[in-house]
């Protein structure tokens, strides 16, 4: 390391990188700090005015309030069995069809695989509906296979995996043929060990949407031991008014699962948002 | 006992592309036999067809006798060597050695025999925890050997083992599986682009280009004999020399380079054999040992003295390479350290017509097969 300070133009340049850093990352926490203090707050000390971040007395009642208006003991477990299905589902059917389109040889792979990409281009908007009277025809309405039923693939996690599964080099899978292993065994003991960052990274993102999807459990149901946290979140507002204590004591807990499971993935969250080149 | 048979084998990928054309090779028990040639001649393919990966578009494939064109890879008794060595990166050296030997659902004591034994004669056994990534190129290269010999199959195939390797390291690993062939008396089936590693490995040597077999022989008799002007140039380092000129009768005949830059008698044993090729085009090929200078000829001998200016004198430590052209035809020749010349200095070389090879224009085939001349 050199000994001779940087002149002090270059010094005064980084200390306004890290003023506007800090300002960033500050305002990106600012919904997070108001979410936390209104779940303190007296539902009139909301609508003070000018607003004020610290409550005058911290009403920790909200909290157990909260889950107590609504059945949220049962929104937990809905949501958990949803996101488990999911992140289940998605990655034992994407590793496996990723696996067919990156290394199995059949007419018109190529030609299929582009119609998956190109459902990607397809909003929610414009499929909601359709998918909805699917579901209702089938009288899957207020049941957990029409709550999953659209998340147990993705075609974003067959993508993903297919790109990182063409990376590997295809003279493993030889060896382990002549080694004596079978199509399945090469997938199940060679590829699927050697993709552990992409499958980190398809199990986070996909416990996080299926975690925090609104509208597609707000749709398919209309009984409350079969709704969501999200809806349970959501239904602390009416018409009328909304309870924002209580909401945002509700929305405090939701995000305790991810911020958990953030902590503990983190290392394979941030390699998989460089990985995949995504946010998320 | 482990014979390998091709018969016409040819493989055509996408429907048009022929990589590997009707080739026909007799492999015997415990021969090391190399398949060597420029990239994209077929040699990989045709290794990958005896290994069962690729699968064979017409001819059959015999082990021992038994076609196995169809037989799955798993259930030819062959074992692989990679070029990236395609160890398993997840697993220790030790599990890499034994997953073929767990698959097929070997005893636990035998695995580890087996995997302990494979690892001493490789000096391996220090190493047997670790994973691939904490080993340098030449340990996962011999670990790589190693997932074969437990194996015991009755062919071992390399695809071009070495090549990742450094030089120095590359010498070091060619006598170490010359050695292991003597030891494990196995069939192997080499694939190299290198014709050193060819020449110094291989009891038989099968060149190929564009997916044709252009001579199959043993090392010296290829180098030797040469079938034709592409094994000619192929094999030996640096490369033959190739002249093109015509045969002319004057007192005798006579080599005449296109602008007559070389015009050399014809030694005796040519004579005979070059006789219907009086005024026709010709190749004329000649190895750069078979040039002299003033210092190393042997007063004796029957030479062709060419003057040229020496362009480039590139000094290896025990010999000296010298570049000069004759007639716009590069020239290398091979001379001994006794000599000290210099770049851009004109010098006499002196060509032994005596061990010149002579081809035929059209179709490259050398006009003395079989070393009848």
């Amino acid at each position: 390391m050199s000994t001779t300070r940087k002149p002090w133009y270059r010094r005064f340049g980084t200390v306004l990188v890290y003023i506007a850093l800090i300002l960033l990352g500050l305002s990106m926490l600012m919904p997070f700090i108001w979410m936390l203090s209104t779940s303190l707050m007296t539902e009139l000390e909301v609508y003070n005015f000018p607003p004020k971040f610290i409550p005058d007395t911290w009403r920790w009642e909200n909290f157990i309030e909260a889950m107590t208006l609504q059945p949220f003991g049962r929104y937990f477990l809905n949501s958990a069995i949803i996101s488990a299905v999911a992140v289940t589902g998605q990655l034992l059917f994407c590793s496996m069809a990723a696996y067919a389109f990156a290394r199995v040889k059949f007419i018109g792979s190529d030609k299929i695989f582009a119609v998956y990409i190109s459902t990607m281009m397809i909003p929610m908007i414009v499929w909601i509906i359709p998918a909805f009277l699917l579901v209702n025809t089938f009288g899957l309405m207020n049941s957990y296979l029409g709550l999953v039923g659209p998340w147990i693939s993705n075609v974003w996690g067959i993508f993903l995996l297919r790109q990182f599964f063409l990376t590997i080099p295809k003279d493993l899978e030889d060896a382990a043929r002549i080694d004596g292993a079978s199509e399945l065994r090469i997938f199940w003991t060679i590829i699927l060990p050697l993709s552990k960052p992409a499958l980190a990274t398809l199990a986070i993102f996909s416990f996080m949407n299926a975690w925090k999807d609104f509208l597609w459990p707000l749709i398919v149901t209309n009984q409350t031991n079969m709704r969501t946290v999200e809806v349970g979140i959501a239904n602390f507002s009416n018409v009328y008014s909304t309870d924002w204590p209580h909401q945002m004591a509700a929305a405090v807990i939701v995000l305790l699962p991810i911020i958990i499971f953030f902590v503990i993935a983190q290392k394979h969250f941030v390699r998989g948002i460089t990985f995949s080149g995504m946010k998320g | 006992m482990a014979e390998v048979k091709l018969v016409n084998v040819t493989k055509v990928f996408d429907g048009d592309v022929v990589a590997v054309n009707a080739v026909n090779v007799d492999i015997k028990d415990k021969e090391f036999v190399v398949l060597v040639g420029p990239s994209g001649c077929g040699k990989s393919t045709t290794l990958r067809m005896i290994a069962g990966l690729e699968e064979i578009t017409s001819g059959d494939c015999y082990i021992d006798d038994h076609r196995v064109n169809e037989v799955s890879p798993k259930d030819r008794d062959i074992a692989m060597v990679f070029q990236n060595y395609a160890l398993y990166p997840h697993m220790t050296v030790a599990e890499n050695m034994a997953f073929g030997l767990k698959l097929r659902k070997y005893p636990k004591e035998e695995i580890d025999k087996r995997v302990n034994e494979a690892a001493k004669i490789l000096g391996l056994d220090t190493y047997l925890h670790r994973k691939p990534k904490a080993l340098s190129g030449g340990q996962r290269q011999r670990v790589a050997v190693g997932r074969a010999i437990v194996r015991k199959p009755k062919v071992f195939l390399f695809d071009e083992p070495l090549s990742n390797l450094d030089a120095k390291l590359r010498v070091q690993m060619r006598t170490e599986i010359s050695k292991l062939h003597h030891r494990l008396g196995a069939t192997m089936i080499y694939v190299t682009h290198d014709q050193t590693e060819a020449m110094t490995m291989g009891t038989k040597i099968v060149v190929m280009k564009d997916g044709f077999i252009q001579q199959i022989d043993s090392p010296l008799k290829l180098y030797n004999h040469p079938e034709n002007k592409f094994v000619g140039g192929f094999i030996g380092s640096p490369a033959m020399n190739f002249v093109e000129g015509k045969i002319a009768r004057q007192d005798g005949l006579r080599f005449v380079s296109t602008e007559g830059g070389l015009n050399a008698d014809v030694a005796d044993r040519h004579v005979a054999g070059l006789e219907k090729f009086v005024d026709q085009k010709i190749w004329l090929g000649i190895r750069p040992e078979d040039i002299y200078d003033e210092e190393t000829r042997d007063a004796n001998g029957s030479y062709q003295e060419v003057a040229s200016t020496l362009e480039v004198v590139e000094p290896m430590g025990n010999e000296i390479y010298l570049y000069f052209t004759v007639d716009g035809s590069q020239i290398t020749a091979r001379v001994s350290t006794r000599t000290n010349p210099e770049p851009g200095a004109e010098a006499k070389l002196y060509f032994d017509m005596n061990m010149a090879h002579y081809f035929d224009y059209d179709t490259e085939r050398s006009i003395f097969l079989d070393g009848e001349a």
